[in-house]
């Protein structure tokens, strides 16, 4: 435990040291010279004009690769770190005996993130985790897609391409969500201890093609996406794994705040193989769909009300037949008390698995305070209360979690 | 009889080319007075609207700022926005007619001085069009800051800096309203207005509180009385006090044929 | 000999009327193109508003007045576009800014806000927004605003020891230090004394800081605000107190605060050519 202390202060100080205030500026806000709050509420919480400058192909609403001049940088690296201590315990209410108490530093997970222009309406994005824990050193791909971008060349950003490895545009992307853990229907697994293809979990990156883009022709604030999607792994065989998803989404603004609700629909196939059930693969149907919403107060502008309602269908899990459904959604409010400063969020998420009877229930707070624009102080608490009677299953999961998100 | 030989006198009095030439004289001449519009000619007797401005009661205490160049302007500055004689005369009081008849104004183009850390003339009358000669007999930084008034908002008119003794700068005032001017050098109580205008029928009243607007024709007139109020309201960020709005009122006067009328205004 | 008193008299006459008929010396130059406040067609204000809807709207809100969507987050306050009043200029104080001001605000966003450069959004759809922008405030239709007068830039004076020593005289003699303070941090005698035209407290910028060269850090972005002054702050002009050559010194000075430890005594004076910057 000392050992993890002396590390954490090491790293905040060593992290603390490269932070300077007029030139530690994080990927984005480098390569277009601005702030973090031109898009940001306080990061990843994504602002009205940061929500434009994603559905651009991550250019400035209104603008075109095509126009990028010389004097732009080629290629903008930026790193995200998130040092956390976190002390979890869990409680079996049938037993009512308390266990699995742990402190552990969350591991340093430094996030590399680029994008460049790489000439007429060609650019890239990418990020790259690189996940220090335990003693190991982990590095995945977590999105790295080429951006076709403004293909009607009307400088709307009304039809954009990208092909690679990206999340879709449901309408709460995991990374844009203020949260010390992920909603519930985000982590949703039915195939969990099955070796199977993994294909879908609603937020995670995904190997495909999309068209996505803003309809400022047909309504300010048109936002929309469609695609096809091989999965989350790259090996995989498209006869085996694929799916279609499309989502829509629409803001319209009352005294200037924005209320924005959208959907989401996806549909697949993919192989699942467990030996231990079936020699041979078979063939599950994945669905799911889901509605959100999000509205900002009209008199202040500093609550941020929102909440998705999902529900989720595998047609064959397992051999038996195995069909499971799910519901689940989410409702949180997110409050700005200190603009550029202080924010503090909260998100209650349900999660309901009908087959094999297991609800969980999820209370989620947190704040951010921030030290600079790109150096925030974060603690969250999470309860997680899961039953599931058929199992004997009735427990408790509380967490609370200190640390600082340092961007540069 | 002697014959006239001398070629002088064999000349007329007055050669036809010289003729030609007075001839064209004079046509160059009444054409340029057809350019000077009507009004600038020496005006129609008119009469004249006059009255004062006085306070009634004992004059207030005012409110006193502090001052950053103490050597020039003293340790504090009083706000100088209520300036109450001995009669109760209230000198740098603003009337004017606001429904003018027909009538260019050709005030005088008026010099307003620092001296002391204050403006002198408090409050001046321009013609719209003309140029203000500010300048600066304090050996200390001010800037003349003038403002328009939009509503309620204030917009900047012009902004310029005089951090040099006998400095003089000169402003163009394009537009008709009132203009209020300002120092931002920390001497927060510097304050003067310049009433711009198109017609010529306003006055200042005078340290004994008098006004006297001339020039009218007979008729009815609505005769305003404008002062800048003096009444501490709030205090804005920054620390300056936010004052009460200005104190106007209006006064239906009817100038017979062949006289004057006579308004008064009293403040409290 | 008639002839030549005609032509006098004629002379005399015209000078008198051309006298007689103009505004008064302007001391800057007078930009023709911003003579007037002619009207563009309908066509450039639709796509303005279209463009101006999907890129400015979240800060500036539909209607310009500056309380756009995500304006409650953001320390500095998007400019409320209806009063006509802008910092950067290349007019006289108090006046609109040209046309091609807006351009450039637009173009080079203002550093260390959250206003972006929109250099990568196509020449045109710029110019558009920049004739819808006008509509928000009457003050372009009004015709006592014009002629704008356009500042005179002179000939551009590098900085060289002698001319920051120059400069260094000049800011103390026309008492710069009485809001940015003697080493020019911001920290003078009247420091917090001053309001803005929008009612919020401003104080004097810390001129030793990078960050705060909003409009441009090159020694020519500094010598055009001493000469416009900024409206709608405290900033005078000193288009009219300091020649030319004296407000190239002084710019020259001012930029060099920006590294104050390495040009303070004038030395490096390479260095400081090679890092002048862009105009």
């Amino acid at each position: 435990m000392k050992k993890l202390a002396v590390a954490f202060l090491l790293v905040v100080v060593f992290l603390s040291c490269l932070v300077s205030e007029s030139h530690a500026i994080p990927l984005f806000a480098r390569k277009y010279n601005t702030t973090c709050f031109t898009c940001h509420t306080t990061e990843p919480l994504l602002n009205e004009f940061g929500r434009r400058f994603q559905a651009n192909g991550f250019q400035l609403p209104g603008t075109s690769e095509k126009f990028a001049q010389a004097d732009q940088p080629t290629a903008a690296l930026g790193i995200l770190a998130t040092p956390m201590v976190l002390h979890t315990q869990t409680h079996d209410n049938i037993l009512d005996t308390t266990f699995g108490i742990q402190n552990t530093f969350s591991g340093i997970e430094v996030g590399l993130f680029s994008s460049a222009s790489l000439g007429s309406h060609f650019s890239y994005f990418a990020a790259v985790p690189i996940i220090i824990a335990n003693g190991s050193t982990s590095i995945e791909v977590e999105a790295a897609h080429l951006i076709y971008s403004d293909v009607l060349n009307d400088g709307t950003g009304s039809l954009n391409f990208r092909l690679g490895k990206f999340r879709i545009f449901s309408g709460f992307l995991k990374n844009v969500l203020l949260t010390g853990a992920d909603p519930l229907v985000d982590t949703y697994d039915p195939l969990a201890g099955k070796t199977a293809n993994d294909l879908f979990a609603a937020a995670d990156p995904t190997f495909g093609v999309s068209a996505y883009g803003t309809l400022y022709a047909i309504s300010e604030g048109l936002r929309w996406e469609v695609g096809a999607t091989g999965g989350t792994k790259s090996d995989i065989d498209l006869n085996t794994a694929r799916a279609v998803f499309g989502s829509l989404d629409q803001t319209v603004y009352i005294n200037n705040a924005p209320m924005r609700f959208g959907g989401f629909y996806y549909t697949g196939v993919q192989d699942i193989t467990d030996t231990s059930m079936s020699a041979t693969p078979w063939s599950n149907r994945v669905t799911r769909a889901g509605v959100d919403a999000e509205i900002y107060d009209p008199w202040t502008k500093r609550f941020d009300l929102f909440g998705e309602y999902s529900i989720g269908k595998d047609d064959k899990v397992d051999t038996a037949g195995g069909a499971y459904t799910m519901v689940g959604g989410f409702a949180g409010l997110n409050v700005i008390i200190v603009p550029e400063k202080f924010y503090l969020y909260g998100r209650y998420d349900w999660m309901n698995q009908k087959e094999v009877s297991d609800n969980q229930h999820q209370i989620d707070v947190g704040f951010h305070y921030h030290l600079l624009p790109n150096v925030v102080l974060t603690g969250v608490y999470t309860t997680l209360m899961e039953t599931q009677p058929p199992a004997g299953v009735d427990k408790t999961t509380t967490t609370f979690g200190a640390g600082i998100l340092f961007g540069f | 009889m002697m014959k006239v030989t001398d070629a002088r006198l064999r000349e007329p009095f007055i050669s036809k080319s010289d003729l030609a030439f007075l001839i064209l004289l004079c046509a160059v001449t009444s054409f340029g007075f057809l350019l000077i519009p009507q009004s600038q000619k020496a005006p129609a007797a008119g009469a004249s609207i006059t009255g004062s401005v006085r306070f009634s009661g004992a004059a207030p205490k005012l409110d006193r700022a502090k001052c950053i160049s103490p050597e020039v302007c003293g340790k504090t500055h009083s706000y100088d926005r209520l300036v109450v004689g001995k009669n109760g005369g209230v000198e740098y009081t603003l009337v004017y007619i606001a429904n003018p008849p027909a009538g260019k104004a050709n005030f005088p183009a008026p010099t307003i001085t620092q001296v002391d850390c204050g403006y002198t003339p408090h409050m001046a009358i321009a013609s719209r069009g003309a140029s203000v000669t500010f300048v600066n007999k304090d050996p200390v930084l001010h800037n003349v800051h003038g403002y328009y008034f939009i509503g309620n908002d204030r917009s900047t008119a012009f902004n310029f800096a005089q951090p040099t003794k006998d400095q003089s700068s000169d402003q163009q005032l394009r537009k008709a309203g009132m203009v209020n001017v300002e120092c931002d050098a920390g001497h927060t109580w510097m304050s003067s207005w310049i009433w711009v205008t198109d017609n010529p029928y306003a006055a200042v009243t005078k340290a004994d509180g008098s006004y006297s607007i001339d020039g009218l024709p007979p008729g009815t007139y609505t005769v305003v009385m404008w002062h800048e109020g003096w009444k501490t309201v709030d205090t804005q960020p920054g620390g300056r006090p936010v004052f009460s709005g200005a104190i106007v009122e209006q006064h239906q006067v009817t100038v017979p044929a062949g006289g004057g009328a006579i308004t008064d205004f009293e403040l409290k | 000999m008639y002839l030549q008193s005609l032509t006098v008299v004629a002379a005399l006459g015209l000078v008198g009327f051309t006298i007689a008929s103009s505004n008064g010396a302007a001391t800057l130059g007078t930009d023709p193109v911003a003579m007037t406040s002619a009207p563009t067609s309908n066509a450039t204000l639709e796509r303005g508003k279209l463009m101006f809807n999907i890129s400015c709207s979240p800060c500036h809100g539909a209607d310009g007045s500056g309380n756009g969507p995500i304006e409650v987050n953001l320390r500095n306050s998007p400019r409320d576009l209806r009063r006509g009043i802008y910092l950067n200029r290349s007019t006289a104080s108090g006046q609109l800014p040209t046309d091609y001001d807006l351009y450039r605000t637009i173009t080079s966003g203002i550093h260390n806000t959250a206003m972006p450069p929109f250099k990568a959004m196509a020449p045109g759809d710029r110019w558009s927004i920049v004739q819808y922008i006008k509509m928000f405030s009457s003050r372009f239709a009004d015709s006592t605003e014009y002629p704008l007068d356009v500042l005179n830039v002179g000939a551009e004076v590098l900085p060289s020891p002698q001319s920051l020593a120059k400069g260094r005289t000049l800011y103390l003699q026309m008492q710069c230090a009485n809001c940015h303070g003697i080493r020019g941090q911001g920290d003078g005698p009247a420091a917090g004394t001053h309001v803005d035209d929008f009612g919020n407290q401003i104080m004097p910028t810390d001129l030793t800081n990078l960050s705060n060269f909003k409009f441009g850090r090159s020694a020519l972005d500094i010598f055009r605000i001493f000469s416009t002054g900024l409206n709608g702050t405290p900033m005078p002009s000193y288009a009219q107190t300091l020649s030319e050559t004296d407000r190239w010194h002084l710019a020259n000075y001012v930029w060099s605060l920006q590294n104050t430890d390495q040009y303070m005594d004038g030395a490096g004076a390479d260095s400081i050519l090679m890092a002048h910057g862009s105009k």
